[in-house]
């Protein structure tokens, strides 16, 4: 499915990512089979993905040019307490 | 025994034959990392005030260079940079660019070594940038930073293992708090004395050309991940698979084993789960991210940036105006007079041409200063990629990307700030777009004189003919910025935006006051140069008589050089309908600055700048009379025309000064001569179709 059609809060992976320089992309984070969380709407269409520690921000045009599918098998990887903030 | 890990040849900085951009014998120290990491505040915190920002050789990339003092093994002062954000040695950006041709010596020398930040929270990119300094061969000492943010999360990586599998010195620093800085001062002074090459993946070649580092991406992403594997420190809670592949976010492959783990962020009992709130900047963004929300928040931000240009500023600069032109003009005029010079041309340029320009700098300053400490601020706070989110949308529309809007915000306050807040565009071709699109945002300079205009020609409507100068303002910075991007900007698209988001912190004052303060001074030393020579030049043209039997420095405006280069020029405002030299000598002292306008129109009359709260005055009567006479009846038209004429040419003289600066000379001198050519075209336009009406 489409990021912007995906669920938040659900454990996904990532199956395709079809905007930007490949290896920039990979060099942030996205890399195809790589496991993240929406988590919120960001803006006007665009989506907050969690990634581990990493909270990586797109816009609607990145949105819709990544896939992604349910894994169903993995436990949501939830951030720790912010203790400092 | 020798070290396998020391490059050969002498050691760095004790060369006098190296000499270089750091003075003869200087070491020159490269602080490198990913966007984000912790480089300026570091920078300052060991710099101080003891820096310059000037642009990186043959860019418009600011690279700030400070004076550091190495406590320890031989005190060396060595030169610190501080480079560009970058995600690799694979430039996507002007930025990067920049990094890549500093470490590689390009330009200059390469540097000595290289302070590489390693971001403890989020390791997997900084240590993809490692692997690609490793190949470098520089010697290089890690900081790692944001161990705090980690420690709170339950994660972070252990300085001793991560020494030991890069083999260079590794130090936990905070560059907030300052602590960890007393190692890295022992740490660089090792390695000064002792260089130590960073490992990276075996077999790696020694080529780094961007073709080798694309080719060996996959490697490198084994290599990091394998090295979080053996550093991560991971709590029981967050459990080993989970925290490793977290950790490896954009790494390679998942982990194929348990990985022994180095320490316990956490000491829960067994059996139980800890519950964990929600982190302060995921609750924060749910508010600052909404369209609604969000964009409220954004608009609050962008009008208190606004207010800073303006209400903010204006007392302060009002007061640095008034020392300059009052106590200082008296002390100066009371030397000279001792001296025997007073009452003469000296005086009259000491304190007409030069001081005046002095005091124009001066009162800049604090405005300058201001705006760069509150883009310091948001920046620092993390809000800044935040509001880039927010507003990337409309700003798409023309091409901009989100952060521009700040910058067009404040041009309506001033252009001289909103140029300093370009600084915010990640892209030197969106910079240059934007700043040649600020001098078509109103300032309140302008607005000075469009309600006088408007009160003057169109009594009874003028607060509707202002609303239709700032409604033209908009449309000609839309319509520009459409122009110069499918014309010279067609390079510059939106790109899809995908940024990481840093988490929000309390700004350090004290850090952002020095990083304004050195940014001020570099305002005040290149365009302050500017302003002072091209103030002198304007007093010598009003000071030296062409009619008239007048000494020098004592002629009336008519009868000076100055009167005399406006009569010559009005012919060609003709078309325009406002081709007498009282308007055009109002145009050539706009061009010094805008709130002087009126005061120049009031002196060519010679009479009295009205009172603003006045219905009628001299001046208003004269500048009817001249419209009238110069447009054959159509001075409504001509008035119309001289505003959008006031408008669209080059708003100030301290903003072509800060745009030479930025942008350069070639680059401001050319922007100067189109924004003229534009407003001639759109004035005898707006004249020529008023008559018809």
């Amino acid at each position: 499915m489409r990021l912007t059609e995906a669920p938040f809060g659900v454990p996904l992976r990532l199956t395709a990512v079809g905007v930007g320089d490949p290896l920039r992309m990979r060099e942030l984070g996205l890399r195809v089979g790589c496991a993240l969380e929406v988590t919120q709407r960001a803006g006007f269409g665009g989506r907050v993905l969690a990634l581990g520690p990493t909270r990586i921000a797109l816009d609607h045009v990145s949105c819709a040019a990544l896939d992604v599918e349910p894994d169903a098998g993995r436990p949501s990887p939830r951030l720790c307490a912010e203790v400092s903030a | 025994m020798s070290c396998p890990h020391c490059p050969a040849g002498p050691t760095p900085g004790t060369d006098p034959g190296a000499g270089g951009a750091g003075g003869v014998g200087q070491a020159v120290l490269a602080l490198v990392g990913t966007p984000n990491v912790g480089k300026s505040t570091l920078f300052a915190a060991l710099t101080g005030v003891r820096a310059t920002v000037r642009n990186a050789p043959g860019t418009t990339v600011d690279l700030a260079a400070g004076s550091w003092q190495v406590r320890g093994a031989g005190s060396p002062r060595v030169q610190l940079l501080d480079l560009p954000g970058t995600y690799s040695l694979v430039p996507r950006s002007p930025d990067e660019q920049v990094t890549r041709d500093a470490v590689a010596g390009t330009h200059r020398r390469p540097p000595d070594a290289i302070v590489l930040l390693v971001d403890a929270h989020e390791p997997a990119r900084s240590l993809y940038l490692a692997a690609h300094v490793a190949r470098t061969g520089l010697p290089v000492v890690v900081a790692l930073t944001l161990a705090d943010v980690a420690r709170s999360r339950g994660a972070g990586i252990d300085p001793a293992a991560l020494e030991a599998v890069l083999q260079v010195p590794v130090v936990e620093l905070n560059p907030r708090t300052g602590s960890g800085v007393p190692a890295l001062h022992r740490a660089v002074g090792l390695v000064l004395t002792r260089p130590r090459t960073l490992v990276g993946p075996a077999g790696a070649e020694a080529d780094w050309s961007p073709e080798a580092l694309t080719t060996s991406a996959d490697a490198i992403f084994d290599w990091v991940h394998a090295v979080i594997e053996a550093t991560a420190i991971l709590d029981a809670e967050s459990g080993v698979e989970s925290g490793v592949e977290s950790a490896t976010a954009g790494g390679g492959r998942p982990a194929s084993r348990t990985p022994a783990r180095r320490g316990r962020a956490n000491d829960a009992p067994a059996g139980t789960r800890p519950v964990r709130a929600t982190p302060l900047t995921e609750r924060l963004d749910r508010v600052l991210l909404h369209p609604l929300w969000g964009s409220l928040v954004a608009l609050g931000v962008l009008w208190g940036l606004f207010s800073v240009a303006t209400a903010v500023a204006a007392p302060l600069m009002a007061w640095a105006d008034a020392l300059f032109s009052g106590p200082v003009a008296v002390a100066i005029s009371t030397v000279l007079g001792w001296a025997g010079w007073g009452g003469g041309w000296l005086e009259s340029l000491l304190v007409g041409g030069l001081l005046v320009g002095v005091a124009t700098v001066a009162s800049f300053a604090p405005l300058m200063g201001l705006m760069f400490l509150a883009i310091a601020v948001l920046d620092d706070s993390g809000y800044l990629a935040r509001v880039t989110l927010i507003t990337d949308r409309a700003m798409r529309r023309l091409g901009l990307d989100g952060r521009a809007v700040l910058a067009l915000v404040v041009g309506f306050g001033c252009n001289v700030p909103a140029l300093a807040a370009t600084k915010t565009l990640p892209d030197r071709r969106q910079r240059l777009l934007v700043g040649l699109l600020i001098p078509y945002t109103s300032c309140a300079a302008r607005l000075t004189v469009f309600v006088l205009l408007a009160t003057v020609f169109f009594p009874g409507h003028a607060t509707l003919v202002v609303l239709v100068m700032y409604a033209a303002s908009v449309a000609l910075v839309v319509v520009a910025g459409l122009v110069l991007r499918a014309t010279l900007f067609r390079d510059v698209h939106a790109d899809p935006l995908v940024i990481v988001l840093p988490t929000y912190q309390r700004p350090r004052l004290r850090s952002l006051l020095g990083a304004a303060w050195v940014r001020t001074w570099g305002f005040v030393t290149g365009a302050g140069t500017i302003i002072v020579a091209t103030l002198v030049v304007v007093w010598a043209l009003l000071a030296i008589p062409v009619h008239g039997d007048h000494p020098l420095g004592d002629v009336p405006v008519q009868d000076s050089v100055y009167g005399a280069t406006a009569q010559a020029l009005a012919p060609a405002f003709a078309p325009a309908g406002f081709g007498d030299w009282h308007a055009t000598s109002a145009l050539m002292t706009g061009f010094v600055a805008k709130e002087v306008v009126i005061g120049g129109l009031a002196q060519s009359y010679a009479v009295a700048e009205p009172d603003p709260e006045a219905t009628s005055s001299a001046l208003g009567e004269n500048l009817l009379a001249t419209f009238d006479r110069s447009s054959g009846g159509h001075g409504q038209a001509a008035a119309a025309a001289f505003m959008v004429f006031i408008l669209a040419y080059t708003p100030c003289l301290a903003t072509v000064a800060e745009q030479a600066r930025m942008l350069g000379r070639r680059t401001t001198a050319l922007a100067v001569l189109a924004q003229v050519a534009v407003a001639w075209v759109l004035a005898v336009a707006v004249f020529q179709v008023g008559t018809l009406l």
